[in-house]
């Protein structure tokens, strides 16, 4: 039976931490940017070009809100995913490293605790900069091109904070297993490196977590076509997220420290 | 009459791969006295506080602390009654003194409307009252060393475990700190580790020597110091000694009350083993020479003599001791 003593003290303590550290305000003011960024340069990118010099057809006076849908999932896999693996790597190692992991697990908690409260922490830190963004790029592509309704751009954060989690849970199995935050970010990095040449191959793509920026955008854009299998690629995911924090439990239990 | 033991450890061994931290601890630590853990930096003293704390497995033996087996089934209990104060200095430094000690309050189960009382008392008696909302990145060591403390001691553990308290402290802080630390006595059953006899000396009950994560003495160090070793004399001379002194020696050398005689200079050291017949015989033998004598004192024999006479070495540290 896994127990969860001091998970309400560790989640508070993990909260506070990311608040008075900043982490939290720069990592949602990164994906607010990236938010209001997104639509402003869809809608400007034209003009912005001519402005610098370029002239004769560009071939952008069509892009559309598909567009701003394509960039922010773009973005937000590829810069939040970086932040996920800078933020989760010294989770466990970096407390390690300057003792303070000792100080917490000499009170009575149990280490599952410890490993549930930092993944629900980061959670709680990705849900909201994900929302934000989404909900930026959401007002600004209503403002600049027309009205989107709020279901599909809703289950497209869930589907990107997803995404986010999944390189959350392998760097934090990640920063139980290695010595270091930087070797337990090289791990988070591989994990990075394996979808990325698992993504070449079309067939494993669709089922592997790396395919979520596709449901992404075919959520956004209530565009789902028959080779997409968002369900079995949400479950993929899940089941990663599950087999990794398991994994961090398991070895993190059995670790001295 | 000795009281129960609050540790009890039996053949407790830790090692990682093939260094053996600690090797075959026996070990019976009584309740409510407070027993040095003493011995050179490798020596197992921290392995083996970190296995009593419950932050580390052992390799093999077994151990009772404060009723509870150690063991992975037993761990949360185990920690609900033991405070420790882990070797480095440890600190959140986003928080200041009274948020680290309310967290380590809440940790230890403390009842929520009771903590920031109980929070600030223990900030008094640490002596952090007055920075208590200072953010801890602000604290200088000894401070650190005081907040640690008091985290150890915030839930009221029936045992403490302090991996070198007072280690690198200037003498005040050092002398303050054990006080705190002595005032526990009876209160709570404490373990405190230490490479130097003299921070043993000064505050502990009884005294438990590692060497090579081997057990090499454990022992009263009441029953160390009277026991062990006997007292030194040191005789200091007006003037540079001459050939009586030499005969004095000699004779001296010859006494059965007499364990060692040296000479430093115009200092005449005599190590006795019969205290009584010292008391009788020295004063009168070094008079009867004619040497002019300035000074004449008992020195207190100190535990770094005694574990030296026990062990045939001089601990590695006593002579770092301030």
């Amino acid at each position: 039976m896994i127990h969860t003593f001091g998970y309400r003290e560790l989640l508070t303590k993990e909260v506070v931490e990311a608040w008075r550290t900043y982490r939290l305000a720069i990592l949602c003011g990164i994906f607010v940017v990236i938010g209001i960024a997104v639509p402003l340069l869809v809608r400007f990118l034209p003009r912005l070009l001519r402005w610098f010099g370029a002239t004769g057809e560009l071939g952008l006076e069509d892009l559309g809100v598909a567009d701003v849908v394509e960039v922010l999932v773009r973005n937000v896999t590829l810069i939040g995913g970086i932040a996920a693996i800078l933020l989760t790597m010294g989770s466990i190692a970096g407390e390690r490293r300057r003792g303070t992991l000792r100080l917490v697990l000499s009170r009575p908690v149990s280490r599952a605790a410890v490993i549930w409260a930092k993944f629900v922490a980061l959670g709680m830190a990705f849900g909201l900069a994900t929302g934000l963004a989404v909900l930026a790029a959401w007002l600004y592509s209503a403002l600049f091109f027309s009205p989107q309704a709020a279901l599909p751009w809703g289950q497209l954060g869930a589907v990107l904070w997803l995404f986010l989690m999944v390189h959350v849970a392998v760097t934090l199995f990640g920063s139980v297993v290695a010595a270091t935050p930087l070797a337990a970010g090289m791990f988070g990095l591989a994990f990075v490196a394996v979808m990325s040449l698992a993504s070449n191959v079309t067939s494993l793509a669709r089922l592997l977590p790396v395919g979520l920026g596709e449901v992404a955008r075919a959520v956004a854009l209530e565009d789902v076509s028959p080779d997409l299998l968002p369900g079995t690629t949400v479950g993929v995911s899940l089941a990663v997220i599950a087999v990794a924090l398991g994994a961090a439990w398991w070895r993190f239990r059995r670790m001295d420290a | 009459m000795e009281q129960a033991a609050a540790i009890s450890t039996r053949g407790l061994t830790k090692c990682y791969g093939p260094i053996v931290a600690l090797d075959s601890l026996d070990l019976d630590v009584p309740a409510g006295s407070i027993t040095g853990l003493l011995g050179p930096s490798g020596s197992g003293r921290t392995a083996a506080l970190r296995l009593l704390a419950g932050l580390s497995r052992p390799s093999g033996g077994s151990a009772v602390v404060a009723g509870i087996p150690l063991g992975d089934r037993h761990g949360v209990k185990l920690r609900r009654k033991v405070g420790v104060l882990p070797d480095a200095d440890a600190i959140f430094e986003w928080m200041s003194g009274r948020e680290q000690l309310s967290f380590a309050a809440e940790l230890a189960g403390i009842a929520r409307p009771d903590i920031p009382a109980r929070v600030t008392s223990m900030l008094e008696r640490v002596g952090l009252a007055v920075l208590a909302d200072a953010r801890t990145s602000l604290y200088d060591l000894a401070e650190r060393r005081r907040l640690g403390v008091a985290q150890a001691l915030i839930g009221e553990p029936e045992v403490v475990l302090l991996d070198e308290p007072v280690a690198a402290l200037d003498p005040a802080n050092r002398a303050e700190l054990l006080g705190i630390i002595g005032e526990l006595r009876a209160q709570a059953t404490v373990v405190l580790s230490s490479p130097e006899p003299a921070h043993v000396e000064t505050v502990c009950d009884r005294v438990a020597v590692l060497e090579h994560g081997r057990l090499v003495v454990a022992a009263r160090v009441d029953a160390l110091l009277g026991g062990v070793v006997g007292a030194t004399y040191d005789i200091v001379l007006d003037r540079e000694p001459g050939l009586a002194l030499a005969g004095l020696v000699a004779r001296l050398r010859l006494e059965s009350w007499v364990s060692a005689v040296k000479i430093d200079g115009r200092v005449l050291r005599v190590a006795v083993r019969d205290e009584p017949r010292a008391v009788r015989e020295l004063l009168p033998s070094v008079v009867a020479t004619g040497l002019p004598i300035a000074s004449f004192r008992r020195e207190r024999p100190t535990l770094a003599d005694a574990i030296s006479e026990l062990t045939g070495r001089v601990p590695a540290d006593a002579g770092t001791t301030a």
